[in-house]
């Protein structure tokens, strides 16, 4: 038979944003800082436990193991007693640097650390001669590459390893996650990972908090999530993924983390928050959320309520209160950016929408028709602004 | 972003500077010209390309060739970046990520970096006209004509390109759509008029079908005659054939009787000549078997004859050899006799040479010797000198340590003028004696003191007990005490006596009470004393030493000026001495020099006269070799000659046989001629007559094939006049006529269907083009419409455009407005508002409730100019770039002290949203609210300390 064959039948498994050695912002030395710190390893190790009993071949960790740069003897001890189990099972730990624990400095890496004493094995792109050399390690025919935090240069990154990419049986680590979101640094646009579709058989990202798998229908991008909450408003799926060869399909399993109740009340004018503890089962050790949301004049005592969803046995309370009557303040306003207001301009005019232009297409039409203009593509501008004009007219007959 | 180090070299007046940035406020403070622009500058050159006060070439440092610039920066992702920049006689511009490269090469690391910092449109001008407000004009772009601030903010506000697409592409682009429109226009109209011809056509489709199968029905007779007529033919053909193919075959059957025939003729010819053959060569095989015997002989005699020949002709070629040897043999002894001459004159020449050669010889030895003396008088005068050296030192070593001598003696002479001690000594001793009699005094007194005390207490404690007469010892009355009487006066009086012997005592006391501490000080003092008399035994000894070591070295002083004029002869000065003694040297080294150069020249003239001796030498021996060689020659060309005359006298026996030869072969020839006839008859016939026998069977089977001929040719007559009365000739002739006939009829009728049968198709294809017309015309009808409506909102487009161009630029001048607004009213401390109108003029409004007054920007100020400039500033950076980082040079200048306080406590407003600015300040004010203080010193300064 073939060399495919020889090759089935693996399971990998793949977390993601463990983010060791956190604790909370704020109140350095309370219980709760402790107890959070704590959860961040049992977290980590439940996956272990996971990957153990089910006998997995390799181990696959796609940045932010550490929540920072500098980590203190503690984490590092304990990181390497959880990591050593793996070791002494024979399963590969294979990792890269996140936006939390890339070192500026090869020699002040805890991860190089790591490697160097063979806990795991870390993969990040080096400079050749004149290009950028990609290593990887070779898992039973399956070769796998690993980017590292490619920050604001994912697409470019991601494009040149797809270049010297053979085959198919490849698989791709990098602290990246699909998005077009301006707001969150360091995501790479869908078009971009599309590069890697043909050359993978899967693709490992990160950097992003929750569950995600890129594309909807046959997804070979996969964003397992952070394995506990790395702030506590995140409320997504959360775990890691076990990529089965044989089968080339990838498993969600639920990470096991500290319970987090969410609650959202609306508040009448005149009226507090008095009964709110009567009101709702507040679980033992549970991070409690409330959202309080109202309008005109409501009193709610956050700090008094959070103290006393905490007394009633929660871990920790945080009291969000939204007004619901506000406009946009002068400071919200302070805080807008040339595009911001471009884009408010753009969205909020009457002309636009008076020949059928609107939202977010109408924006980027308007970008393109910019770009063009300044770059001298006479042709591409009026392709983009006959399609648009078609769209249009096509909409109003 | 944020700046986090920077490294310079050779960049303008830094020839090497380092320093770190933090986040928030930085503060560059320095005197002027310590290079804090400059370090903007560099800022600017590296990450966005632009911002130099002059050109690049002039950034590097003078006298030096080339800058470097580092700049690492944090970006937004949280990832370091390091651009590195070289200019000079070198350029490099490359940015890095950790040690990734990320871009090389200018266009494309600023192209990155516009990206990475989240920057849009011309990051070099962003930087100049944003990010960066240079020294000096922070006020200038609020001033000036309308039309020049229109012109320069709308260029910051990157806005222009709104109008732009509308008065270029989007033009363009209406025009296009018109232009289409009307071509489309155009081609309906063709359309139309191709359309007019529909109806014509489809009347002419129908009468061209009913043509075509009337036509065809025609054709369809036609073609059954035809069948039938050939079919009839075709029989009466196959006879004719048949008939042809007969004839043809007789034919051939006539021909190949005719070969056959031709063949037995010629071979019986051939038989009957080979018969003839056979009989010549019989007649004559013996006369050729003699000739052949006679020719063999011939043979041999003839090369017999040949070599003799040959024989003769190399004896007259060896006589000529044998003459030219001698005449050579001639020139050979000429010569010879000519070396052994020119032999002699060489041997003469020799003898000379040696004569002048043992001349010289004497004369250099001669010299040779003065030369000896010379060296020795040089040398004897060499170790003069090192002896004097030698002892010259231990002379001046002998006057250093006699002046370190008197040093010591100096210090230990000034001990006389302390006074004696032992004296001193004496006058303590005897005051500590008597001191010590006081002490002893002094404690007899104390204790009578003690004595009479206690007595004294005893008797006051006991008083009241012992006059009742009560013993204090025995606690019962005593007879002793009980009989005196008034016995308590009694001990009254004793106690008042012994309070008097007391008293008396302290006097006594008081006289001697200091005795002991005076003993201690004196005790002190004589301790010292003695001190000081053994320090004093120590120096005098050191003294006597010293005086006469000091002796002793002068003696040694006399002794080495004694030694020292010994060495040079005559007693002198030690200096002059010195001098002298070099003199010496000098001249005895002259004098050396000279005689060795008289000793050379004379070597060098022997060298030449010897190289003169080889050369004869070499030349003789030469000569010599040539005569020897020409002597070898003569003998060998001797010995050459008696050889070739011994072998000529061999070739003169063998040649007298020749005639005997010539004879012979004449003989032999002679008999040849009488029997070549015969030789050649039987040659000639010979193989004809071996043909014999063939030639007889070829005859019998010519014959045979005769005969059979004959036979076939009379079966195939009979056959052939069979078939020839079986053919009709007359109705195949008239088959012939019909057929073509009817064929005639029946290819027009063909071509006249295929004729109808073309129009209608094209005539059907003509109606479907047509349709199809209709259909473009109906598309096209449509697109029209379509092209009608994107016209119209293309025009709505290029409005909006503009519109939206100035509401953005609206948007903006009111959020920099507003922000600039509230930084300003908390600066100022005052209720006044910023305005910044359509045509970007700024001005400064007092609040209502102060009448509202306008004040315009020009109007203001220099203080309030730079104060407002600042505001807006600072809220055109945090609204118009995407880097959330500043630089700002000296924005200070004019501003009072007042203002500056305020302005410094005002920075974190003004600047705390973005990651980082950097200020460059001569004031020390504003160092509290900067995270970070960079105090550059002027280069000079630097250099010099
Ligand atoms: N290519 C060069 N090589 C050496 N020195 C230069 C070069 N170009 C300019 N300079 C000098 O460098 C010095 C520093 O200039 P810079 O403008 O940076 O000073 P500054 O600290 O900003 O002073 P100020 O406070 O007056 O603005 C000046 O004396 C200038 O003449
Ligand atoms: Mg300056």
């Amino acid at each position: 038979m073939n060399s495919e064959s020889e090759l089935a039948d693996l399971k990998f498994l793949h977390c993601s944003d463990i983010h060791l050695g956190r604790r909370p912002i704020g109140s350095p030395n309370s219980p709760y800082s402790s107890t959070r710190y704590e959860d961040y390893f049992d977290a980590f190790e439940f996956v272990v436990d996971w990957a153990l009993a089910h006998k997995i071949d390799a181990f696959f960790v796609t940045g932010d193991l550490f929540d920072k740069r500098e980590i203190n003897p503690d984490t590092l001890a304990r990181t390497q007693s959880i990591l050593s189990r793996l070791r002494d099972c024979g399963i590969r730990v294979i990792a890269i640097e996140g936006n939390h624990d890339k070192s500026f400095n090869v020699n002040e890496s805890w991860l190089r650390f790591l490697h160097e004493t063979a806990y795991l094995e870390l993969l990040s792109p080096v400079q050749g001669g004149n290009d950028i050399i990609f290593p990887y390690v070779e898992i039973s025919g399956f070769k796998v590459y690993g980017l590292g935090y490619p920050g604001f240069l994912a697409a470019e990154m991601i494009s040149k390893v797809a270049s010297v990419l053979s085959g198919r049986n490849n698989i791709v680590l990098v602290h990246t996650a699909p998005g077009n979101d301006s707001f969150i640094p360091g995501l790479v646009t869908p078009e971009a990972l599309n590069v890697l579709r043909s050359k993978v058989v899967y693709a490992g990202g990160g950097h992003l908090h929750s569950q995600f798998a890129f594309p909807a229908n046959d997804p070979f991008f996969f964003v397992p999530g952070s394995l506990e909450y790395w702030d506590v408003w995140e409320n997504d799926r959360k775990g890691f993924y076990v990529f089965n060869t044989e089968k080339e399909a990838a498993d969600f399993h639920n990470s096991r983390r500290r319970e987090r109740q969410e609650f959202s009340v609306h508040v009448n004018e005149g009226e507090g928050l008095s009964d709110f503890i009567e009101d709702h089962e507040i679980h033992h050790g549970a991070i409690v959320l409330v959202t309080v949301s109202g309008s005109g004049d409501f009193n709610v005592d956050q700090g008094g309520l959070e103290r006393e969803i905490e007394s009633g046995g929660a871990l920790k309370a945080f009291v969000k209160v939204r007004r619901t009557d506000r406009d946009i303040t002068l400071d919200d306003y302070k805080s807008m950016s040339a595009r911001d207001i471009e884009r408010e301009v753009i969205m909020s005019s009457k002309e636009w929408k008076e020949i059928g232009a609107k939202g977010e297409e109408l924006v980027a039409i308007i970008e393109k028709m910019k770009h063009f203009q300044e770059e001298g593509r006479y042709d591409l501008f009026k392709d983009s602004v006959d399609s648009f004009l078609e769209s249009i007219t096509g909409d109003v007959s | 972003m944020r700046i986090t180090s920077i490294d310079l070299e050779n960049f303008r007046s830094h020839s090497r500077y380092s320093g770190t940035f933090e986040k928030g406020i930085n503060l560059i403070l320095g005197r002027n010209g310590s290079g804090k622009s400059s370090i903007i500058e560099a800022i600017g050159l590296a990450l966005f390309g632009g911002g130099l006060r002059d050109r690049q070439e002039d950034a590097v440092r003078w006298n030096e060739r080339r800058a470097r610039i580092k700049v690492a920066f944090l970006a937004d992702d949280g990832l370091e970046y390091v651009v590195e920049k070289v200019f000079g006689n070198a350029s490099n511009h490359e940015l890095y990520q950790g040690e990734l490269l990320v871009a090389r090469g200018r266009e494309s690391v600023i192209e990155k970096i516009r990206i990475i910092c989240g920057l849009q449109g011309d990051i070099s001008r962003t930087f100049e006209n944003v990010i960066v407000a240079s020294q000096n004009k922070i006020a200038d772009q609020f001033l000036g004509s309308p039309a020049v601030r229109r012109d320069y903010f709308n260029r910051v506000f990157q806005v222009d390109l709104y109008r732009k697409i509308s008065t270029d592409f989007m033009r363009s682009y209406v025009s296009d759509l018109r232009n289409e429109d009307e071509f489309l226009r155009r081609e309906i109209a063709i359309l139309d008029s191709q359309l007019e011809r529909k109806e014509e056509v489809k009347e002419r489709v129908a009468q061209l079908l009913k043509d075509l199968s009337l036509t065809k029905k025609e054709l369809d007779t036609l073609r059954d005659t035809l069948t039938k007529i050939r079919s009839e033919k075709t029989s009466l053909e196959q006879v004719s054939r048949e008939i042809a193919s007969r004839k043809s075959s007789l034919e051939r059957e006539l021909v190949s009787l005719k070969d056959a025939s031709g063949n037995l003729k010629n071979n019986l010819k051939q038989r009957e000549r080979a018969v003839r053959a056979k009989e010549i060569v019989d007649e004559s095989r013996e006369a050729h078997d003699l000739y052949e015997k006679l020719l063999k002989e011939e043979n041999i005699l003839n090369t017999e004859k040949r070599r003799l020949e040959g024989l003769a002709e190399e004896s007259s070629r060896i006589g000529r050899k044998i003459s030219e040897f001698e005449i050579e043999i001639t020139r050979l002894t000429e010569s010879l006799s000519n070396k052994n001459n020119r032999l002699r004159e060489i041997d003469d020449r020799f003898e000379e040479q040696k004569i002048e050669r043992s001349g010289l010889m004497k004369e250099k030895e001669a010299a040779e010797l003065e030369s000896g003396k010379k060296r020795r008088a040089y040398e004897l005068s060499v170790s003069k000198k090192k002896a004097f050296k030698v002892i010259y030192e231990q002379y001046r070593e002998n006057e250093r340590r006699i002046n370190s001598i008197d040093d010591q003696y100096a210090s230990v002479r000034n001990l006389e003028s302390v006074e004696e001690p032992n004296l001193c000594l004496q006058k303590i001793d005897e005051e500590i004696e008597k001191t010590n009699r006081e002490v002893m005094i002094l404690e007899k007194l104390n204790e009578a003191k003690t004595t009479k005390s206690a007595q004294k207490k005893a008797l006051e404690e006991y008083e009241d007990s012992l006059a009742e007469g009560i013993c204090p010892l025995l606690n019962e009355k005593c007879r002793n005490i009980e009989n005196r009487e008034d016995y308590g006066g009694y001990i009254a009086g004793l106690i008042k006596g012994l309070e008097e012997g007391e008293r008396e005592l302290l006097k006594e006391i008081k006289k001697v009470g200091d005795s002991p501490s005076r003993l201690n000080e004196l005790l002190g003092e004589k301790t010292l004393i003695l001190k000081a008399i053994e320090e004093r035994a120590k120096k005098e000894s050191e003294k006597s030493r010293i005086e006469e070591e000091k002796s002793k070295l002068m003696k040694t002083h006399k002794n080495l000026i004694l030694e020292l004029s010994s060495i040079l002869g005559v007693p002198a000065e030690v200096e002059q001495m010195s001098e002298e003694i070099e003199k010496e040297i000098r001249e005895a080294s002259t004098e050396l020099e000279l005689q060795n150069k008289q000793v050379s020249s004379l070597a060098d003239q022997i060298k030449r006269i010897d190289s003169q001796i080889e050369e004869l030498i070499i030349g003789r021996k030469k000569l010599d070799e040539e005569k020897k060689e020409t002597e070898k020659a003569i003998a060998s060309r001797r010995t050459e000659t008696a050889d070739l005359r011994s072998s000529l006298e061999e070739y003169a026996k063998e040649l007298d046989k020749l005639p005997e030869f010539n004879t012979r072969i004449e003989e032999t020839r002679r008999a040849m001629a009488l029997n070549k006839a015969g030789y050649e008859n039987y040659n000639r016939f010979a193989t004809l007559a071996g043909y014999l026998e063939e030639y007889a069977s070829l005859c019998q089977s010519s014959l045979e094939k005769c005969r059979n001929t004959s036979l076939s040719i009379s079966r195939i007559r009979k056959e052939y006049s069979l078939l020839q009365r079986a053919f009709d000739s007359e109705r195949f002739e008239q088959l012939g006529i019909e057929e073509k006939a009817v064929e005639e009829k029946y290819n027009l009728k063909r071509d006249e269907t295929v004729s109808i049968d073309r129009d209608l198709l094209s005539a059907k294809t003509d109606l479907e083009n047509l349709s199809d017309i209709e259909k473009q015309k109906k598309t096209r009808q449509k697109t029209i419409e379509k092209i009608g409506k994107k016209v119209e909102l293309a025009e709505k487009i290029r409005e909006n455009l503009n519109l939206t161009g100035e509401r953005i630029t609206a948007g903006f001048r009111d959020a920099i407005e507003r922000k600039a607004t509230l930084d300003y009213m908390r600066i100022s401390g005052m209720e006044e508002t910023i305005r910044w109108n359509e045509d970007y003029e700024v001005s400064v409004k007092a609040p209502e409730y102060e009448g509202g007054s306008i004040r315009s920007f020009s109007n203001l100020s220099g203080g309030e100019q730079v104060l407002v400039s600042l505001c807006l500033r600072a809220a055109m950076t945090g609204i118009l770039s995407g880097a959330r980082f500043a630089v700002f040079d000296e924005p200070t200048s004019n501003l009072d002290k007042e203002r500056k306080e305020l302005l410094a406590h005002s920075l974190r407003e003004l600047f705390g949203e973005l990651d980082q600015s950097i200020i460059v300040t001569h004031d020390d004010v504003f160092s509290e609210m900067a995270q970070k203080v960079i105090r550059l010193e002027p280069p000079n300064e630097l250099e010099t300390q």
